[in-house]
C-alpha cells in the first residue's frame, strides 16, 4: 500500500480531522483509546491480512511504529 | 438416591471439545451421566473423551452445528445407541470483541448462528417425545454480557441476551411436557475463548476486566457444577430462570 493512502485510511479509521504523518504520535490523538485500538487492529487485519497482538500496542507511539509492526515490505512511497 | 446425581441420565453437550463444554462433559461423567458430545474438532473432542470418568457411556458427533440439515439424523442415531435424552447443555459459542463500526451483518449472523440458533434447533429436536425422557432439563450457557453492557460486544451481548430470553419462553412452552429450561450467565471464565480475547484486547484492557471480578476469574468447573445442579432432580422446581455465576461481576 502507498504510505499516503495508508495515512488517509488510518485517519478515516480514527475519525481524525487533521491529516496524519508518519511522525504523528498516536497516543496524543483525541480519538486514541482502547476501543480505537481495536478498530486499528481490525483495520490492519482487513487491509494487510495481518493479525497484530494487542500487546504490541504498548510499544507503539507514532504512526511509523505502527507501520514497522505491520512490516515495511507492505508499504511503498 | 442423591438428588444431585446424574446417574442413568443421558446428556447431550455441544462445544464439548474445549473450555466450559469440555468441563461440563467431564463433570457430568463423574456424576454418572452417559454422554452425547458434539464438536467440530475431532482431535480435541477425542481428548475430552479421554478425560471422562472410567466406564462412561459416551458417543461423539463431529459436526458443525450451524449446518442443521442432517443434525436430527445424527442425534437420533446416537440416541438409538445410548437411550433417550434427559438433559442438554448448549456450550458451543463464539465471542467477538470489536468496535461497533467494525460490526457487519455477517458478524451478527455468524455469532447468532452458533450462540443462539444452533442451540435452539437442538432443543427443538430434543423436545420431541421420540428423543426425550419423560423428565428432561435443558441448560443454555449464556453470559453476563447478555445482562450488562460491555464495550465492543454488541453482537455477542445481543446473542447472549437472545439466549436468556428464548430459554425463558421455551421453559413456558415445554413445562407441560416435563422439560425444564434454564440459562446460566457466567462472567469471565478461564477458557481458550478468554485467552484469545485477552490477546485481542491487550494486557491493560484484560487487567481492567479482571479487576471487575471480586472473586477473580472463574474456572470451567464452576460453571459445570451449576449445570449439573440444573440437570439434576435437585432443581426439579426451577425453570425459566437465569443463574448468574460471575464471581460478583454483576453485583456492582
Amino acid at each position: 500500500m502507498k504510505t499516503s493512502v495508508f495515512l488517509e485510511k488510518l485517519q478515516e479509521e480514527l475519525e481524525e480531522k487533521e491529516a496524519l504523518t508518519i511522525d504523528t504520535n498516536l497516543r496524543q490523538l483525541e480519538s486514541y483509546d482502547s476501543i480505537s485500538l481495536l478498530s486499528v487492529i481490525a483495520f490492519v487485519d482487513e487491509s494487510f491480512d495481518k493479525k497484530i497482538d494487542a500487546n504490541y500496542f504498548k510499544d507503539i507511539e507514532t504512526v511509523s511504529d505502527l507501520m514497522n509492526i505491520i512490516g515495511e515490505e507492505n508499504f511503498e512511497d | 438416591m442423591n438428588p444431585f446425581s446424574l446417574k442413568d441420565k443421558i446428556i447431550l453437550i455441544t462445544g464439548a471439545s474445549s473450555g466450559i463444554g469440555r468441563s461440563c462433559s467431564v463433570e457430568c461423567s463423574k456424576s454418572g451421566a452417559g454422554l452425547i458430545l458434539i464438536a467440530r474438532n475431532s482431535e480435541e473432542l477425542q481428548k475430552t473423551v479421554s478425560m471422562l470418568a472410567p466406564d462412561t457411556k459416551a458417543e461423539t458427533i463431529m459436526a458443525d452445528i450451524t449446518n442443521t440439515a442432517n443434525l436430527e439424523e445424527l442425534i437420533a442415531e446416537k440416541i438409538s445407541v445410548l437411550g433417550k435424552v434427559s438433559g442438554f447443555i448448549h456450550c458451543a459459542g463464539i465471542e467477538k470483541t470489536l468496535p461497533l463500526k467494525k460490526h457487519t451483518s455477517r458478524l451478527y449472523t455468524d455469532v447468532f448462528a452458533v450462540n443462539v440458533i444452533a442451540g435452539f434447533e437442538i432443543a427443538r429436536i430434543l423436545s420431541l417425545k421420540k428423543y426425550k425422557n419423560e423428565i428432561s432439563s435443558f441448560v443454555f450457557v449464556s453470559s453476563v454480557a447478555g445482562m450488562v453492557g460491555e464495550i465492543g460486544k454488541t453482537a455477542y451481548s445481543a446473542s447472549k441476551g437472545a439466549v436468556i430470553a428464548g430459554a425463558r419462553s421455551m421453559a413456558m412452552e415445554l413445562a407441560r411436557g416435563g422439560t425444564r429450561v434454564n440459562s446460566i450467565s457466567p462472567a469471565m471464565v478461564n477458557t481458550p475463548i478468554l485467552e484469545k480475547m485477552f490477546e485481542n484486547i491487550g494486557e491493560d484492557a484484560a487487567e481492567e476486566i479482571f479487576k471487575k471480578h471480586p472473586l477473580g476469574i472463574g474456572q470451567p468447573e464452576d460453571i459445570a457444577n451449576a449445570c449439573i445442579f440444573l440437570l439434576s432432580d435437585a432443581s426439579k422446581w426451577i425453570t425459566g430462570s437465569n443463574l448468574v455465576i460471575d464471581g460478583g461481576y454483576s453485583a456492582h
